[in-house]
């Protein structure tokens, strides 16, 4: 007996459960709202803690998913409704128009050069540009672009169509239409992850220059985003100071992300690649390095040279030649120029699982994440029967426990078959 | 037999066809020996490529076939699966980029020519000597043998055991629940340890399909993957036990007090660690020695990570679970916590952590601690500027792997950390899997953490179980994989260390180190190590790839 | 260091050490021996294993000539269960040679006993072999006055003679003459199983100070012999053209490789079908090189450096062989001993130490990464 089974969400736990599932047998509908898979994971450049490039490690997992027959992917597509139970939940799924076939399309990149319109890439945290068929990133997968209809001239009425006659392979197709899909399943499976937190006014991020948050200076410092790798200041010039400033969030939140602390001590190793004599601050609260790895992973670090600065209150200013950063050490007032800010700013529940919770029927807890059936025993199972949740979706967490709970979900769904 | 050999060019649209001449390409090709056919497509990888190709193999008889398109890691699997529909063993072809490697590289159209016709013809030499390779299946027997009673081996039984499925569950001690059921209450729940174990235990042994074997271990470990030999010993008695999988679960101990420097007098009454001060929370009477109430509590945590080297994790959310125990039966006792830093990775901790700290305990921050007993106990700090006089003391010593790792290590052969826990396969796509396929690792087995973590990696690696070994279904290994010439093999025993999925044996009757064929994963390390090349890689042979190197350094 | 000193009458070492092994065999600290021994015919030595008190006094412990690297010979010994205690005296380099084999498990040491001794070197064989019985003489004399004059080549750079406090060789007893009093020998423990040795024979032990500065005087000598002959080395060795160059004689006969204690495979990888081309290739090369060597000589050696580098003793034994007077051992050495430097490793240091390739740190060659 066959089992369908629907994964909500691509990052990297939705990506894990996936492929276990479908290993067991199981037909797997794997939903994404974006035109590709690997979720955040595959933004950064390296991993803590052995610096592993962190496309290469997904990407055959990622392959996996494109070739697996018992995966069918859904892209550009959200959960819309959920009715019925356990072993028979009855699933409508919007799935928005790509306009560029999958099959046909080889990934040539020739419709890119023709396209008129040039709008900032939200996947490059905005720090570059695109066009409006376009893929997130180079080296995305599938590496199959997509229209973007609210940018696109061509749907706003204009007479355009230079990207499908560019097109050798006739993948391109003006015509094609948003589709409802209904699906039965048995089970669902929510990994939809996070989003980075905004940082507040007092930390200048979007007002001053060269202030910016961990996926920002991530993509600065990877080898395919804007820079292609080069750390540099806005005017151009290299930064001889850089503050790293950890726990961003952390008091508007009310909770530590778990993972920030190592991600930011990640960050001395990249400036110290790129530039060997930068001087690097790290502004920090209680440094939380969590499990076996880690203190010997910030003992690697902080060797590289750093200095630590114990405060909780942080005010960023741009002062005549650099920025500016204001401090509380005991109780005196003081502070430290840097010409580059780094914001370590804290995981976030996604803005939209509000509406999804309501659509699937589960609970979020007070900070929106959703709420697990018990604290310690059932971190993966959500408030309904039927309805299993992995990875950030269910609280900030690192790479490890994403997969961990991954694994453990698909534990859980297989279960309640009681295929064991 | 005659080799018929057939060399397939894709254009894949302009890509490769605007910037290699293919007709040119043609031409250098078509007179080679044993070449009946070379033809061109507009893109072999759309269904009528892929089409084409089928009918091309069938209709001129191919015994081998090169394709030039693009890179092997995109679409050799698409060109394997073409090559089985047409009756062909999938291994007899091969791929030559010239897409990323020539066409996409070489701005020159005749220097892109050459090249392409150079891959080509060194993917030709080397495809006469492709092998065909034919899936193996082997039997799996789904049963499990779980390592150690405590929370997280249970919950790993009870998720595992069912009609087609049986788990052995090991215990050294006298009754299953390890260190939980000394809690009086678990984090975050706040439930009572032993009530938690009942409940579980209750449930083992309504089921069938669980064996317990309690006061008993494993003396020895033979096999692989679907097929361990596990040598149990309960008592005198010893009985073999076969099973697909081994979940290693033995959990945690604290760091032994007096191997500790540097924190002053830790002998003295009234400190207690974690464990003991549940224990006499548990049995409902907080007192020092001499019986009356603590008017003061020190709680010290991080005792022996500098040490061991790592924190460990839970030790600062039990230490403020030990102020809200105090706080709740001893409302008029001071607390004080000395913290190095606070470490409370979760969406649930910071919040209990603020309740605490409201209701009044005190919270320190320092990095050097000396306990002294001079007139009751001090706590001193700040390089001994300030001291802290309290009645009573908790230490949060941090957590070491279980006694018995390093013999259990030796036996499954699993590799530990520096820290002396077992070593996970990959720290963050395989946390509970090994590098020994088939054996997993649990719990604060694989590393110090929380209850919620732990239960987390059990159901986890059930979940690897359920659906790699499932009842009735055969395990198809890799086929690319390395094998060892007996003749060549003189016993060395270099390739045993190189091979991180412990594949290699040695027989030692006959001398020379063996590959398991179901754990060899087809890395090469191995052959790599080999002076006297003994071991060769299906699909990687010398010979295969001398012969593609010599061609493309004509 | 400490040790026992033992007499030997005239100075002679070789009847000393015999009666102290033979001490041993009545004590039951051995059973039996593997000796260097004088071939009948006089003009050369092989190794022997014997239990007979007779033999033992007719062989001759240090040698003057090393004919099979003594490691090559144990390693007939390697499966099996041991049910002796074999004492076996063999020089220093063939110690490191054995210790080596032992850890790519080509010897099985489980009971034997290792003794080792001050060697001042040994004949070339080619000179020794045109007038034997002046060898003998010649050597006899060079073992009292360490006279570097007629060693071998290789010899005469090697710094690893003796032992001392900075350990470069692992044995379980050591033969030491140098410092010692005219007349006398000692014997130094240089493992746990040595000190039990010494203890069972029940021995006075004493300081054996008095060897320090003269074991330092050879070692620096043979350094600084070392660097002056590398200067004219080492610029013959730089770059594919010098070193084709310096190999050019070579007759691709692979003595060299014959009698390395270190070149232990059953099938070598350069005598395999895998080097064997078509003619087709051979044409081609020639073709587009301009002409073809036949025999290619560079490849071979070149690659043996590659298998055998950092397992190098210096034992020399390849440049003795060698019928065309290459320096073959010296240049493998220079390329040994920079191998080793790179992964701190000395071939036949101690048993403990692992090989280096097959052990993994996560450290490793940051230098060479960036």
């Amino acid at each position: 007996m066959e089992n369908n089974i629907l994964v909500i969400g691509a990052g990297i736990t939705g990506i894990e459960a996936s492929i276990l599932l479908a290993n067991a047998g199981k037909h797997v509908y794997l939903v994404e709202k974006s035109p590709i898979i690997g979720g955040n994971i595959i933004k950064f450049e390296h991993v803590f803690p052995n610096f592993e490039c962190a496309t290469c490690l997904v990407s055959p997992r990622q392959q996996e998913v494109l070739q697996n027959s018992n995966i069918e992917l859904l892209l550009l597509s959200e959960v819309k409704k959920v009715t019925g139970k356990p072993g028979a939940f009855s699933v409508k799924i919007k799935k928005q128009a790509r306009y560029v076939d999958m099959e046909n399309c080889i990934g040539c990149g020739a419709c890119y050069d023709v396209c008129p319109v040039k709008i900032p890439n939200e996947y490059e945290e905005n720090l570059m540009q695109r066009f409006a068929i376009y893929v997130p990133y180079s080296g995305s997968l599938p590496n199959v672009p997509a229209i973007d209809t609210e940018n696109c001239i061509r749907f706003a009425g204009e007479e355009c169509n230079a990207c499908q006659e560019s097109c050798m392979f006739e993948a391109i197709n003006y015509d094609e239409k948003d589709e409802e899909l209904d699906l039965k399943v048995d089970a669902i499976i929510v990994s939809t992850g996070f989003q980075q937190h905004k940082p507040v006014a007092k930390y200048g991020w979007g007002t001053i220059d060269d202030v910016y948050n961990a996926f920002e200076f991530e993509r600065i410092f990877a080898s395919n985003g804007p820079t292609t790798g080069e750390i540099k200041k806005k005017d151009g010039s290299e930064p001889k100071s850089i503050a790293i400033i950890h726990c961003v969030g952390r008091d508007e939140n009310k909770y530590c992300s778990a993972v920030c602390c190592i991600n930011s001590l990640k960050f001395i190793h990249y400036l110290k690649e790129k530039i060997e004599d930068i001087k690097i601050t790290n502004f920090y609260r209680d440094l939380c390095l969590p499990g076996k790895k880690y203190d010997k992973f910030a003992g690697d670090m902080k060797s590289l040279g750093t200095d630590f600065i114990r405060s909780d209150d942080i005010e960023i200013s741009s002062g005549d030649k650099s920025i500016l950063v204001n401090y509380m050490n005991g109780d005196a007032k003081k502070q430290l120029p840097a010409d580059m800010v780094i914001l370590s700013s804290s995981i976030e529940p996604q803005k939209d699982n509000n509406d999804l919770a309501k659509v699937l029927g589960i609970e979020l807890d007070s900070f929106g994440f959703f709420q697990e059936s018990d604290p310690d025993f059932g971190t993966e199972t959500s408030t309904r029967d039927g309805i299993y949740i992995a990875g950030c979706a269910q609280a900030p967490k690192d790479i490890q426990n994403c997969v961990t709970q991954a694994q453990s979900a698909v534990e859980k769904a297989l279960f309640q078959f009681n295929l064991k | 037999m005659k080799e018929r050999i057939g060399i397939f060019l894709c254009e894949c649209g302009p890509n490769i066809a605007e910037k290699i001449d293919l007709d040119k390409v043609k031409e250098a090709l078509e007179h080679l020996p044993n070449v009946v056919i070379v033809a061109r497509h507009k893109l072999f990888c759309s269904l009528q490529g892929k089409e084409f190709l089928k009918e091309s193999i069938k209709e001129n008889n191919l015994t081998r076939f090169v394709i030039a398109a693009c890179s092997p890691k995109q679409h050799e699997l698409t060109f394997m699966i073409v090559a089985e529909d047409a009756g062909m063993n999938p291994h007899l072809f091969q791929m030559a980029n010239i897409r990323e490697q020539c066409a996409w590289i070489i701005e020159d159209k005749d220097e892109a020519t050459k090249k392409a016709i150079l891959y080509i013809k060194a993917a030709y030499k080397r495809v006469i000597y492709h092998e065909s390779l034919d899936k193996k299946e082997i039997v799996a027997n789904p049963d499990v043998l779980v390592i150690g009673g405590g929370i997280a081996g249970i919950e790993a039984s009870l998720a595992l055991a069912g009609p087609d499925r049986k788990v052995y569950l090991i215990e050294k001690t006298e009754s299953l629940g390890g260190k939980i059921k000394e809690f009086d209450e678990v984090f975050i729940s706040f439930k009572n340890g032993q009530s938690i174990i009942d409940e579980r235990l209750e449930r083992i042994e309504k089921e069938d399909n669980i064996e317990t074997r309690l006061q008993a271990e494993v003396i020895d470990v033979k096999g692989f993957l679907g097929n361990f030999i596990v040598i149990v010993k309960t008592g005198d008695s010893e009985e073999k036990i076969q099973v697909g999988a081994i979940i290693v679960a033995i959990g945690f101990e604290l760091i032994n007090l007096s191997q500790l420097k540097g924190y002053g007098s830790l002998d003295c009454d009234d400190i207690y660690t974690g464990l003991e001060f549940e224990k006499m929370k548990k049995e409902g009477k907080i007192t020092t020695k001499s019986g009356s109430v603590p008017k003061s509590v020190g709680i010290i945590h991080c005792i022996g990570r500098n040490e061991v080297g790592y924190c460990s994790g839970v030790c600062c959310l039990s230490s403020i679970k030990f102020s809200k125990y105090i706080q709740d039966k001893l409302p008029g006792t001071n607390i004080f916590e000395f913290y190095r830093d606070l470490t409370l990775p979760d969406k649930a901790y910071q919040k209990f952590y603020e309740n605490i700290e409201n209701k009044g305990v005190n919270f320190i921050q320092a990095d050097d601690i000396k306990i002294a007993n001079e007139k009751g106990l001090k706590i001193k700090y700040n390089k001994n500027k300030s001291t802290q006089p309290v009645d009573m003391i908790i230490l949060s010593p941090a957590y070491v792997p279980a006694k018995d790792s390093n013999s259990l290590a030796e036996m499954l052969r699993i590799p530990r950390d520096d820290s002396g826990f077992f070593t996970e396969e990959h720290p963050k796509l395989a946390p509970v899997n090994t590098s020994a396929e088939g054996i997993f690792i649990i719990g604060c087995a694989q590393g110090p953490k929380s209850i919620k973590d732990s239960i987390s990696q059990a159901h986890a690696a059930a979940g690897k179980i359920l659906a790699s070994i499932i009842p009735g279904k055969k395990l198809e290994p890799e086929v690319r994989i390395s094998y060892i010439n007996e003749a060549f093999c003189i016993g060395c025993q270099k390739c045993l260390n190189t091979c991180n999925y412990g594949a290699i044996y040695f027989d030692n009757l006959k001398f020379i180190s063996i590959v398991n064929e179901v754990l060899c994963h087809g890395c090469g390390n191995c052959i790599a190590s080999c002076n006297s090349s003994a071991i060769q890689l299906k699909h990687f042979k010398d010979i295969q790839m001398h012969q593609e190197i010599i061609e493309i350094l004509r | 260091m400490d040790g026992v000193i033992l007499k030997a009458q005239n100075n002679d070492f070789n009847k000393g050490i015999k009666s102290f092994l033979l001490s041993g065999l009545k004590n039951g600290v051995f059973d039996s021996f593997i000796l260097s021994m004088q071939v009948p015919a006089k003009d050369s030595y092989a190794w022997i294993l014997t239990y007979d008190e007779g033999l033992v006094k007719s062989s001759t412990p240090i040698s003057p000539i090393m004919t099979v690297q003594g490691a090559r010979a144990l390693k007939s010994l390697r499966t099996g269960t041991p049910t002796q205690k074999i004492a076996v005296v063999m020089r220093p380099c063939e110690m490191r040679a054995v210790i080596e084999l032992s850890k790519l498990n080509q010897i099985n040491l489980n009971d034997l006993i290792l003794i080792s001794y001050d060697c001042p070197g040994t004949l070339p064989i080619k000179n020794y072999l045109e007038d034997p019985e002046k060898g003998e003489e010649v050597f006899n004399k060079i073992l009292l006055d360490w006279d570097d004059k007629n060693i071998r080549e290789t010899c005469k750079l090697c710094d690893k003679v003796s032992v001392q406090e900075e350990k470069t060789f692992q044995s379980d007893l050591h033969i030491t003459t140098l410092g010692i009093e005219q007349n006398n020998f000692a014997i130094i423990s240089n493992s746990e199983k040595g000190i039990e040795i010494l203890n069972e024979l029940k021995l006075e032990i004493k300081n054996l100070s008095s060897r320090d500065e003269p074991v330092k005087k050879i070692i620096e000598t043979r350094r600084k012999n070392r660097e002056n002959s590398r200067k004219e080395l080492i610029p013959q060795l730089i770059g594919l053209d010098a070193l084709s160059e310096f190999f050019s004689k070579c007759i691709n006969c692979k003595v060299c490789r014959s009698v390395c204690p270190i070149c232990y495979c059953r099938q070598c990888y350069f005598s395999s079908e895998k080097v064997k081309y078509s003619m087709e290739d051979y044409l081609l090369q020639a073709s587009t090189r301009g002409n073809m060597k036949f025999l290619p000589s560079l490849l071979f050696q070149v690659g043996r450096m590659t298998h055998m580098s950092l397992s190098c003793v210096n034992c020399g034994a390849c440049e003795d062989a060698c019928p065309m007077d290459i320096k073959v051992g010296q240049a493998f050495s220079y390329v040994g001993d920079n191998v080793q430097k790179l992964f701190d490793y000395l071939p036949g240091r101690s048993f403990e130490e692992p090989l280096p390739l097959s052990v993994y740190r996560e450290e490793e060659f940051k230098e060479i990464e960036n």
